[in-house]
């Protein structure tokens, strides 16, 4: 995003020729510094230890789901035993991970007790645990009945030798009902499972790490690093506030995430009483950014993008870019966008993956923050109505759930709105839907890279019209982008080095989801915090204009739509039945 | 220094407040009685009621915030591998 967007913001990307002090004092290196200061701690936190017998579970789960798939056409009882044991094997699990998730945790899922968000007491969490134990009961009881019948439908099937066609499909059938009711049983386990705790002294601590990092950068880079501390306590309050609101269960189950309740706070504030000064400092909407794109760097592994082999990669792969790019010239060409860099941010958001691409694109295009401010809006509208209305329509037409699950993966913004809508219609279309979205995510590394070098060798070009040079290219690149990628490279190397079933376990299930993205999602929340409290509400209807980024939005929706489901259909349906079938 | 008692709150100042206070208000009624009232009695509560009863977070930006995706990484991997 552009510079002067920003209150509290130094010049963050070099135009002239870089001088080496630009590697303490632009804030482009001190992003790439904190990011990857994170990461290797992540690292050394998490690789050196394991979960117990790691390596036998593995084998051991391997070995009985290879020596069922060698007795029966499906999966049976004891294969999918094998798998959710394998499953289980995270880090995230282990005493030390579970320690680390309460010092940097954010408020707690709340229903209608808006303290529960911060604190429950012994009593408390023994009472409701009682509740949550007697529906866990109710939940149980029916998902033994199913189990037991599936047993029974194996046991008949496995006597004939899985020989009969009839009873193996009755098995199967039998087995995904079981397979439904086991998701419900685990989530009811979980919930009954109730324990006291005060997050209040916890979120302090996490609000000192994050000011104490961010102060010395600010420090090196403008000298302004106690004014930053002293203003970082507001802004990391409405923070709070924000994921305070995201955890409302209802909220949260609309998808309604931290995202938009933190832009709507902050302008709130600064449209009517203003931004404090003294908070000002700490407004480094950028700052925030980078940061936080350099952690997500480290999110994306490269080596998953043929979990779901060739189809996968032709509905996320193929797909996305082509309509990303039609989507940007018919902004260009027909709706004529009054801006370049909010029609690639809009482009971006509706067909790559919502927020998270929006960010990386805005930031790579240098977007100004009311730009993103109206794509991060337009996509959580629609994301919400697309998660209700096509799981709906999906079951009203009778569309098989793995085409179903394909085309809601390309298509629905948000993964948390693509895995509720897959869960809706059953485990297959879940699978194949949340997988597709992954997929696609991984992609906004390869997007961020795209566009900020087309930005800086032609939009920009095009301004100054001149051609810039190799080393103007590298003068104006935002530096941050290359953080983001050797984080993804890093992340990525290391996955494959341990291989797919351990790295699961230490870097996807560890590094990542118990500490990058923890300290990710503090960052992305403290930005849209910092662009509500640095936007004019009156700005936002200038970009607005004549409805053109909705417009937009729904005429590359609409394509999206069209080209996704008939790639999907002709990948998983006509050039690799086999791999549909194997799903 | 401005001492407390020099400052008035005249209707000029307490305007930008009210307008906060009704914001607040604002945003607490929708996210608080219009998402769930919707939630319960909108087109979409079929959805909604699912998605609460499976322990999914609909409101996740990314693959790594949603723990379904490494559920189903974890299957389709094993599909693939380990299947007849």
């Amino acid at each position: 995003m552009t510079s002067e967007d920003d209150p509290g913001q130094s010049a963050s990307v070099t135009r002239n020729p870089a001088p080496w002090s630009d590697l303490w004092r632009a804030e482009d290196y001190w992003a790439i510094w904190i990011g990857f200061f994170l990461i290797f701690v992540g690292l050394a936190i998490f690789l050196p230890n394991p979960p117990k017998q790691l390596e036998e579970k593995i084998a051991s789960a391997n070995a009985t789901m290879q020596r069922e798939a060698g007795i029966a056409p499906f999966h049976t009882l004891t294969w999918f035993e094998a798998n959710d044991a394998k499953h289980k094997l995270k880090a995230t699990n282990e005493p030390y991970a579970k320690a680390i998730k309460k010092w940097i945790g954010k408020p707690h899922q709340w229903m209608s007790n808006p303290l529960d968000a911060f604190l429950l007491t012994e009593n408390q969490a023994a009472a409701r645990s009682d509740v949550s134990a007697r529906k866990y009961e109710a939940i149980h009881g029916k998902t033994l009945k199913l189990e037991a019948k599936a047993q029974r439908a194996e046991e008949v099937a496995r006597a004939v030798r899985f020989e009969n066609a009839e009873l193996n499909s009755a098995t199967d059938a039998a087995i995904a009902d079981y397979r439904i009711q086991k998701r419900k049983d685990v989530k009811a386990k979980k919930s009954a499972k109730v324990k006291a705790y005060n997050q209040i002294g916890y979120l302090i601590a996490s609000g000192v790490g994050i000011c104490v990092l961010f102060a010395i950068g600010v420090q090196l880079i403008s000298g302004n690093g106690l004014a930053f501390a002293k203003g970082f306590a507001f802004v990391y309050f409405l923070a709070v506030l924000a994921f305070f609101i995201a955890a409302q269960a209802d909220v949260k189950a609309s998808g309604f995430g931290y995202a938009a309740w933190a832009i709507v706070l902050g302008l709130l504030i600064s449209n009517t009483v203003g931004t404090p000064k003294w908070a000002v400092p700490a407004v480094r909407t950028e700052f925030y950014i980078k940061t936080g794109l350099v952690l997500l760097g480290g999110e994306i592994l490269f080596g998953r993008i043929l979990t779901i082999g060739i189809p996968g990669i032709f509905v996320a792969w193929v797909v996305t870019p082509i309509v990303l790019i039609t989507t940007y010239w018919f902004g260009q060409r027909i709706v004529k966008m009054p801006s370049k860099t909010l029609n690639i941010t809009l482009s971006a958001d509706m067909s790559v993956c919502g927020v998270s691409a929006a960010i990386a694109t805005a930031a790579a295009s240098r977007a100004k923050k009311e730009e993103l401010t109206l794509a991060v809006g337009i996509s959580l509208i629609f994301t919400s109505i697309m998660m209700i209305v096509m799981p709906n329509f999906i079951e009203a037409v009778g569309m098989d759930h793995v085409l179903g699950g394909a085309w809601m993966g390309g298509t629905i913004d948000a993964t948390g709105a693509v895995a509720a809508a897959g869960a809706f219609l059953g485990d297959q279309a879940l699978y194949v839907a949340a997988t597709v979205k992954m997929i696609q995510n991984i992609l906004i590394g390869v997007i961020a890279f795209g566009v900020a070098l087309y930005w800086v060798t032609k939009v920009e070009r095009d301004r100054t019209g001149a051609k810039p040079s190799a080393m103007e290219i590298w003068y104006r690149f935002p530096k941050f982008v290359l953080g983001f990628i050797v984080a993804s490279i890093l992340c990525s190397l290391i996955y494959e080095t341990m291989g797919s079933d351990r790295g699961a376990a230490m870097i996807s299930n560890g590094v990542i989801s118990g500490w990058t993205r923890v300290w990710r999602g503090w960052l992305f929340c403290l930005a849209f915090v910092s662009i509500g409290l640095a936007t004019d509400f009156r700005q936002l209807a200038k970009y607005f204009k004549g409805g053109k980024p909705v417009i937009l939005y729904l005429c590359g929706q609409a394509f999206n739509l069209t080209l996704t489901l008939l790639m999907a259909y002709l990948m998983f349906f006509v050039v690799f039945p086999e791999i549909t079938a194997q799903i | 220094m401005v001492r407390d008692s020099e400052i008035h709150f005249t209707p000029d100042r307490l305007r930008p407040w009210a307008a906060l206070i009704g914001g607040v208000l604002a945003l607490a009624l929708f996210a608080f009685v219009v998402i769930p009232w919707l939630n319960a009695h909108g087109p979409g509560n079929g959805i909604i009621s699912a998605t609460k009863s499976n322990g999914v977070d609909a409101s996740a930006l990314f693959y790594t915030e949603t723990p379904e995706v490494s559920e189903a990484v974890n299957y389709l991997g094993n599909s693939s591998k380990y299947s007849e």
